[in-house]
């Protein structure tokens, strides 16, 4: 059952239009303690049906632990948002509200393959030569 | 950042459904980003300003 109404699936489609690669979501989900998990799957779902490009692969806290290790996934329910390669973009919690927004925005720039980020940025960026984990707190309102 | 260097990676989290990691990095407004687990961002800043804070930042403990 979609989880968005027929009007947001119109919006969401109309967001998505602008894929050129495809883009997987390795989805991390579990059967206990997961209060989201059903509910972003549902989300993932739709978002599948908005555009062709984005497919869902599942896989499990518990029974997939390689996978979890590989992905370095903390938490369910979490999404591995994954383009031509994974290039270390994860999401977690349901994507709700504004929360939506950004696992779109994700989703976009891992079909591109492009940051967007100004050449400045970009100079910057390279001259990195250590690990930068970002994690970023939101909230769905 | 993260599309541009294989050095970063960024995760999306709900400070809705994790109150155990917001309470850990004592986030009390959002956006927050947490760099390393030793430095922060508060609020949605300029570009340049994001990327030279996560450049400059150091590992943490």
């Amino acid at each position: 059952m979609s989880y968005f109404s027929d009007e947001e699936m119109r919006a969401l489609t109309e967001r998505l239009a602008g894929m050129t690669g495809p883009v997987q979501l390795v989805f991390f989900t579990q059967s206990f303690g997961c209060e989201t998990c059903a509910t972003t799957r549902r989300i993932l779902d739709d978002l599948t049906r908005a555009n062709p490009l984005v497919t869902v692969d599942e896989k499990n806290m518990v029974l997939d632990t390689a996978d979890v290790e590989r992905f370095g996934i903390i938490a369910a329910p979490g999404v591995a948002i994954v383009g031509d390669r994974d290039r270390g973009l994860r999401f977690y919690g349901a994507p709700d509200g504004y929360e939506l927004v950004s696992l779109l925005e994700a989703i976009l720039l891992a079909s591109s393959g492009d940051s967007g980020l100004t050449e400045p940025s970009r100079s910057l960026i390279a001259t990195l030569d250590g690990p930068r984990t970002l994690q970023i707190f939101s909230t769905p309102t | 950042m993260a599309m541009e260097s294989d050095h970063v990676t960024t995760a999306a989290i709900s400070a809705v459904e994790y109150p155990d990691l917001v309470r850990r990095f004592r986030v009390t407004g959002v956006p927050k980003t947490v760099i390393n687990e030793a430095a922060d961002i508060l609020g949605a800043v300029p570009e340049t300003q994001f990327v030279e804070t996560v450049v400059a930042a150091t590992s943490g403990s």
